[in-house]
C-alpha cells in the first residue's frame, strides 16, 4: 500500500526506501528454484550432500587435561587406533588399523580410477573401502586388502563369489543422503561397461529399487542374513546399512535380526545423484542419529555386542574423534575421500565454469562431467586422475585425520582413541546439549537435563 | 546317489552335506526337508541335488551349475540371486520366485505369488499357472513365460527382457507394452514348454508378448503422465 503525503505525492520515506528488496519468503534463490522445475517439469538432481547448516559435530567442544586430569605425552606415548568390528557372530571380524573407513560408493558413480585409488590408499593405511551399486570391480578387489561387498536392492552385478571374496559384506536398507529411496545414475555415466555390469541398456537414467527384490520386512530379513551366513560360512561379518530416519526403531530392529554391525547414515551423507529435495529435507543429521543410535543398543542391552558405524559429512579428526566420544565404533567417509583424491580442487577450472560452477563448489556429480575424473566414466577426463598419486592424498588425508584423533585423545589423557567418552564433551549450544545429553559450557549442566 | 535326511539338522550341518555329496557322488536326494529355509544356497558346482517334500525360503539361492528339483512347495524367494544351473519345481510357488536372477532356470509347474522374477536381469522363468501382482517388477533381461493368469502390474518398469502370457493379464505396468511375436520367440516357448512339459504343453500362438515400451529410459517432460507416476 502506498503512503501517500498530505498534498498526495508519495512521502519522503517512500522515495528513500531501496527500490531494490529481497523477499526473505521468496529468496533469489526460492525464485531460481521455481524458475528451473518450471522449464524441467521434473524436480531437480544434483550429487554431493545437502547444504543446509545442521545440528552437527561442530557445536561440541573436548575438555582436555588440565589438574584434574592427566593428559599424554604426544610425542612419547602411545595412542592406540586399532579398531576391531564384527565380533558378535563372525569367525573373522574386521580388523582394522584406524577407525575410519571408506564408504560405499558405486563404479558408475566414480570412475574406475578412483575406485582403485581409494582401494590403495585404504590398504597402504589399513582400513577398508566398501563397493556400491553395480557389484564389485576386480581391480578395487585386488586393490582394497578389505573390501566389504554391499548387498544391494538392486543387485546389480551381485555374485555369490564377489561375496564370498569380501571381508564383510553390508546389507544396504538406505542411505544418508536419500533414505527412503534406491541410488539413480542419469544417463550420461551409464556407458556401455557400465550398463554390461549392471544388465542395463546403455545410456539409461537408472533408478535402482529402493526395497529388496526378495525379502520385505524384518522376519525375512532374519532368514536373509541366515542365507548369506550360509553361502559365506559364517566368515565374514554382517553389517546393515540404514539411512538415518526413524533411527531408534530401526536400529533396534537391526540389532535383532542378527547384525555384527550396524552402519547409521546420517543427513550430511554424500551421493552421486540425488534429488535435491531430498538432500535437504528428508532424514536425520548425523550427530544426533549417532546418539539415538547409541541409546537405541542401549536400551537392547546389545552395546558391547554389535558395533556402530557412524557416516554423513564427517571431515576432521575433530569430527571422528567426537563421533568416537558419543559412542561410535568407527566412522566411515565419503565426500571427504573424493575431496582428498582432488574433488573441487582448482585444475581444469574452465571445465568447471563450463558446467555453471567454480572450485569449491561443484556438486555436478551427476552430470558425468567431473573436471578432475572421479564421478566420471569419460575415459578421457578420467585419465586426468593418476591413480598413485590420488591413492597418496587419500592416505595423507587419513593419516592426517588420525593424527587429529590421537592428538584429541592424548590431549584428554587416553590411552586409546576408543577410550574417548561423552565426559570429555562439552556443548557449545543448548541444541546440542538437549540432543546429546553433553553439559553445556559454563553451566555444567545438560540443557533440558 | 547320497541321502540326506534333513529331521534333527541344522541347516549348515544339512548345506554341508549336500555340497559333500555333490562332490562325491554328483546326485543328492534330500528327504524330510520340512519347509526349512535356506535349504542348497550357495551352490557352485554341478550335480544333481533333489528335495523330496516343502522347502521354505531362499532354496537354491545364488545357484551357480547344480540342477536341483523339487517335489513340493518353494517359500519365498525360490532360486533369487541365480546365475547358472536349473531349478524345477513340481508344486507351488510363494512370493519372489527367481527375483534378481541374472541366469539359469526355474520352472514352476504350479502357480508362483507375487513379485515372481522382479529384478530378473538374465536367465529364464517357466511358471506352469499364474502369478500375481508386480511379477516382472523392473525387469532387466531374460525369458518370462506365464501360462496361466497375471496380477496387476506385469512388467511394471521393465527395461529389456520378454514376458509371454497365455492367460487374462491383470493390468499391464507401466511401460510395458503387447508386441507381436516373431519366429524366434514361438520356436523358444515350443522348446521350453515341450523339454520341461508344462501345463499340457500350450501352443505359442497361446501367447501375448510383453516388452518395455522404451519410455522410460530417459525423462522427457512429454511424457509427463508417465513419469509422474514412475519418477
Amino acid at each position: 500500500m502506498n503512503t501517500k503525503s498530505s498534498n498526495g505525492s508519495a512521502s519522503d520515506e517512500e522515495n528513500i526506501r531501496p527500490l531494490i528488496r529481497e523477499s526473505s519468503f521468496y529468496s533469489p534463490e526460492i525464485i531460481e528454484d521455481i524458475q528451473v522445475k518450471a522449464r524441467l517439469g521434473r524436480y531437480r538432481i544434483r550429487g554431493f550432500g545437502t547444504l543446509r547448516d545442521l545440528p552437527s559435530f561442530k557445536d561440541l567442544t573436548f575438555v582436555t587435561s588440565g589438574m584434574s586430569r592427566v593428559p599424554l605425552e604426544g610425542y612419547r606415548e602411545k595412542c592406540f587406533t586399532d579398531t576391531t568390528l564384527g565380533t558378535r557372530h563372525a569367525k573373522k571380524p574386521l580388523q582394522l588399523k584406524i577407525p575410519i573407513m571408506i564408504t560405499g560408493m558405486s563404479y558408475g558413480a566414480l570412475s574406475r580410477n578412483a575406485k582403485i585409488a581409494l582401494g590403495k590408499a585404504a590398504t597402504r593405511i589399513g582400513t577398508s573401502t566398501t563397493t556400491g551399486d553395480g557389484g564389485m570391480l576386480p581391480a578395487e578387489r585386488e586393490a582394497s586388502n578389505q573390501l566389504i561387498y554391499q548387498v544391494l536392492p538392486s543387485r546389480y552385478g551381485y555374485d555369490a563369489d564377489h561375496l564370498r571374496m569380501a571381508n564383510a559384506m553390508e546389507i544396504v536398507l538406505g542411505q544418508g543422503a536419500k533414505p527412503g529411496t534406491g541410488g539413480l545414475l542419469l544417463g550420461q555415466k551409464v556407458s556401455e561397461e557400465i550398463a554390461n555390469q549392471r544388465d542395463l541398456p546403455p545410456g539409461v537414467d537408472q533408478r535402482s529399487a529402493v526395497r529388496h527384490p526378495d525379502w520385505m520386512g524384518a522376519d525375512d530379513l532374519i532368514i536373509k542374513i541366515e542365507e548369506l551366513r550360509e553361502v559365506t560360512d559364517y566368515q565374514i561379518p554382517v553389517i546393515i546399512k540404514l539411512g538415518a530416519g526413524r533411527v531408534t526403531d530401526d536400529v533396534k530392529l537391526a540389532a535383532k535380526v542378527g547384525a555384527d554391525i550396524i552402519f547409521m547414515d546420517g543427513m550430511e551423507a554424500g551421493t552421486g545423484a540425488s534429488p535435491e529435495m531430498q538432500l535437504d529435507h528428508t532424514g536425520i543429521p548425523t550427530m544426533p542419529a549417532l546418539v539415538e543410535a547409541v541409546r537405541a543398543l542401549e536400551e537392547l542391552g546389545v552395546r558391547e555386542e554389535v558395533q556402530l558405524i557412524i557416516a554423513g559429512g564427517i571431515s576432521s579428526g575433530a569430527d571422528v574423534a567426537k563421533a568416537l566420544a558419543l559412542g561410535a565404533d568407527a566412522v566411515a567417509i565419503g565426500t571427504a575421500a573424493l575431496i582428498a583424491l582432488n574433488c573441487n580442487r582448482a585444475l581444469y577450472v574452465k571445465d568447471y565454469e563450463k558446467l555453471g560452477t567454480k572450485p569449491g563448489a561443484c556438486h555436478h556429480c551427476h552430470t558425468g562431467m567431473c573436471p578432475v575424473g572421479i564421478t566420471t566414466q569419460d575415459p578421457e577426463l578420467m585419465k586426468r586422475l593418476d591413480i598413485d598419486e590420488a591413492a597418496d592424498r587419500v592416505f595423507n588425508y587419513l593419516n592426517a585425520m588420525t593424527l587429529e584423533v590421537q592428538l584429541i585423545a592424548r590431549a584428554c589423557g587416553k590411552w586409546n582413541i576408543h577410550d574417548l567418552e561423552p565426559t570429555d564433551l562439552r556443548a557449545l549450544t543448548l541444541e546440542s546439549s538437549f540432543i546429546t545429553g553433553v553439559p553445556m559450557v559454563g553451566s555444567n549442566k545438560v540443557f533440558g537435563g | 546317489m547320497v541321502q540326506i535326511d534333513c529331521k534333527d539338522k541344522h541347516i549348515t550341518e544339512i548345506n554341508k552335506a549336500i555340497k559333500a555329496g555333490l562332490t562325491s557322488d554328483g546326485e543328492v536326494v534330500v528327504v524330510n526337508p520340512g519347509s526349512r529355509h535356506n535349504l542348497g544356497v550357495g551352490i557352485n558346482q554341478p550335480g544333481k541335488l533333489t528335495f523330496e517334500g516343502n522347502v521354505g525360503y531362499f532354496c537354491g539361492g545364488m545357484l551357480k551349475q547344480a540342477d536341483i528339483v523339487v517335489h513340493g512347495n518353494c517359500g519365498w524367494s525360490v532360486g533369487s540371486d541365480m546365475m547358472s544351473g536349473s531349478i524345477v519345481v513340481h508344486g507351488n510357488a510363494s512370493a519372489a520366485a527367481g527375483a534378481a536372477i541374472r541366469g539359469g532356470l526355474l520352472v514352476v509347474h504350479g502357480n508362483a505369488g507375487p513379485r515372481t522374477g522382479i529384478s530378473m536381469k538374465g536367465g529364464t522363468i517357466v511358471i506352469g499357472g499364474n502369478v500375481d501382482y508386480m511379477s516382472g517388477f523392473i525387469m532387466q533381461k531374460g525369458v518370462f513365460i506365464i501360462c496361466g493368469n497375471t496380477g496387476e502390474a506385469l512388467g511394471d518398469s521393465m527395461y529389456q527382457g520378454r514376458i509371454f502370457v497365455r492367460g487374462k493379464i491383470a493390468e499391464q505396468g507401466n511401460d510395458a507394452v503387447e508386441k507381436a511375436m516373431d519366429e524366434a520367440d514361438k520356436t523358444l516357448l515350443t522348446e521350453l514348454l515341450t523339454k520341461y512339459q508344462v501345463a499340457g504343453i500350450p501352443k505359442p500362438e497361446e501367447f501375448k508378448k510383453i516388452v518395455s515400451g522404451e519410455q522410460l529410459y530417459n525423462f522427457s517432460i512429454k511424457d509427463f503422465e508417465l513419469w509422474r507416476v514412475a519418477l
